[in-house]
């Protein structure tokens, strides 16, 4: 009974939401980027109407269970400009901060339409960006650093009342399960010691993947070190994801007695492994093509961080450049 | 941590619902082999990582041919998947309807024979190249090309190519004659090279696959 306590206290813990408020802005702002990206192509009808009408889609009719809304609505381009249209407003509204349950909801439903007319071209981040708007709809993203906050209070900044914590736990835990699981499945000899840590240098080599003809060019075996280095840190990086919960529970206990809490306390291994992770997606974002993939993985990273440490880190940037003046 | 004994029917309801999903996608995420069947095994990637097993396990005093081990881990693999496709029954509509899930396989295996698609003219029947990957003289329409959603259907659609990869190819053939007035036809096709570890020998071979030709006539 004391645990399940416990477990309860956890999940009621309660914070002003700011970063889940800049998880819904960041998050957002990626998406916006990449559904502009297909309008500006002009692909909406290219790749949400079934091939009977010229787009990619195949057998999307014949299917045991057709999408939805080709089962309540004709398709034809300009349904699938419609569905487009719906997604970018949403996508507009999460960003201001506009009705977010309401808004993620609609949002959430035709994003996983997109995904059922045309699998192919739904990658893994956009599953997870859809797992972490599920999270914000149920969350107080739409509290703060909102339009409806600037209109309920008279701030952007809203009335700084606290909310419950327990969205910014799911995003961070399922990020921390992502990274574990994604370094489970590197099953690949090449991502470890015994096929070299040579993964990159495979990855790199593919043109379909990599920004510039790095192989061609004669980079990649000039810095293959290099990129066996990448690769252990990647799967090093991703096989210590759990460790960030250990970082949590002992920020979360930080009153109880333990060298290995004072030591994570100390050193925050939350901010070195943070700061790894930020670097090793920079060099995604530098070295390969993977469209928003970096991004969208680094707009999810505040949840690692405590409202509270905005304000400690101000603090700290101020005193800085009052003592560098 | 305060007020443990304190807590409304909300809280307990709350951590309850918390409780249920997480047991539920703590499950959706395990790593769970999926079936794997022989035609899968027939990838050449595929082919390479067994070898490479057979010969770590030969070292460990395993020994077992690819063929074998092939047979074993189709045999090993069936019944888990049976197991957990029909234990995750229940939740299959929402995960559906809302496209949630927990699948993270990220560059599980790198791909050691890459494709690279290739976009030709025939122009005075001569085929010239229109859209190469990583090839700054030949980017025609490279931004959509590198787009991630885009390259999804071709990318996916290179060791197996299905419908998908006709429709593609219809849809690129159509606006690169509407382009080029002059142009009779488009040629698109895959070389597949392989990339070997670093010190190893150089494997220069390629293979052309999936070619498919449109000319005007096929596309009215």
């Amino acid at each position: 009974m004391k645990l399940w306590s416990k477990w309860v206290a956890l999940w009621s813990q309660r914070e002003v939401p700011t970063m889940l408020a800049l998880i819904r802005i960041f998050v957002g702002v990626v998406l916006l980027w990449d559904f502009v990206e297909i309008g500006l192509h002009g692909l909406p009808d290219v790749m949400w109407t079934p091939q009977e009408l010229g787009g990619l889609p195949s057998n999307v009719l014949q299917r045991k269970v057709p999408p939805e809304v080709f089962t309540y609505l004709d398709p034809s381009p300009e349904l699938a400009w419609g569905l487009w249209g719906v997604i970018i407003l949403c996508l507009v509204l999460l960003v201001l901060g506009v009705a977010t349950p309401l808004v993620g909801v609609v949002l959430v439903l035709a994003y996983a339409q997109t995904a059922l007319i045309l699998p192919l071209s739904d990658r893994g981040i956009d599953l997870l960006l859809r797992n972490v708007l599920m999270v914000l709809i149920f969350s107080k993203a739409g509290a703060t650093l909102s339009l409806q906050a600037k209109l309920k209070t008279g701030s952007w900044l809203g009335d700084a009342k606290t909310h419950p914590s327990w969205p910014r736990y799911l995003i961070a835990l399922q990020l921390v399960v992502m990274y574990f699981m994604a370094g489970v499945q590197k099953t690949a000899l090449t991502w470890t010691p015994l096929g070299g840590y040579n993964a990159l240098y495979i990855i790199l080599h593919d043109p379909h993947i990599a920004r510039m003809d790095w192989a061609g060019m004669g980079v990649l075996d000039a810095v293959s070190p290099l990129l066996r280095l990448g690769t252990a840190a990647t799967h090093i990086f991703e096989w210590g994801a759990p460790i960030l919960v250990l970082a949590f529970w002992f920020r979360y206990t930080h009153e109880r007695p333990g060298r290995l809490r004072a030591f994570f306390l100390r050193w925050d291994v939350r901010l070195i492994w943070v700061v790894i992770g930020a670097v090793l997606h920079l060099g995604i974002a530098i070295a390969m093509q993977l469209g928003v993939f970096a991004w969208a993985m680094l707009a999810l990273f505040p949840a690692w961080f405590h409202p509270d440490e905005i304000d400690g880190f101000r603090n700290w940037w101020k005193k800085r450049r009052s003592s560098q003046t | 941590m305060d007020g443990v004994s304190s807590f409304s029917l909300r809280d307990h309801l709350r951590a309850l619902a918390i409780t249920v999903v997480l047991l539920v996608h703590g499950y959706i995420a395990l790593p769970i082999p999926s079936t794997v069947n022989a035609k899968q095994f027939s990838n050449p990637i595929a082919k390479e990582e067994l070898d490479r097993w057979v010969g770590i396990l030969g070292r460990r005093g395993v020994v077992l041919s690819r063929a074998e081990l092939q047979a074993q881990v189709i045999e090993r693999t069936r019944g888990i998947t049976t197991f957990r496709k029909k234990s995750l029954e229940p939740i299959k509509p929402f995960n559906r309807i809302t496209g949630t899930g927990q699948a993270w396989g990220l560059f599980t295996y790198p791909n050691s024979f890459p494709h690279t698609m290739f976009i030709e003219l025939q122009i005075d029947d001569v085929w010239q190249p229109l859209y190469i990957p990583v090839d700054p003289e030949h980017d025609w329409n490279k931004r959509m090309f590198v787009f991630r959603r885009i390259r999804g259907v071709y990318d996916d659609n290179a060791n197996n190519p299905r419908q998908s990869y006709d429709n593609f190819v219809e849809w690129v053939s159509g606006m690169a004659l509407e382009e080029h007035p002059q142009a009779t036809a488009v040629r698109i096709y895959y070389r597949q090279g392989h990339v070997t570890l670093p010190g190893e020998e150089k494997d220069t071979k390629t293979e052309i696959k999936n070619e498919r030709i449109l000319s005007r006539q096929d596309l009215q």
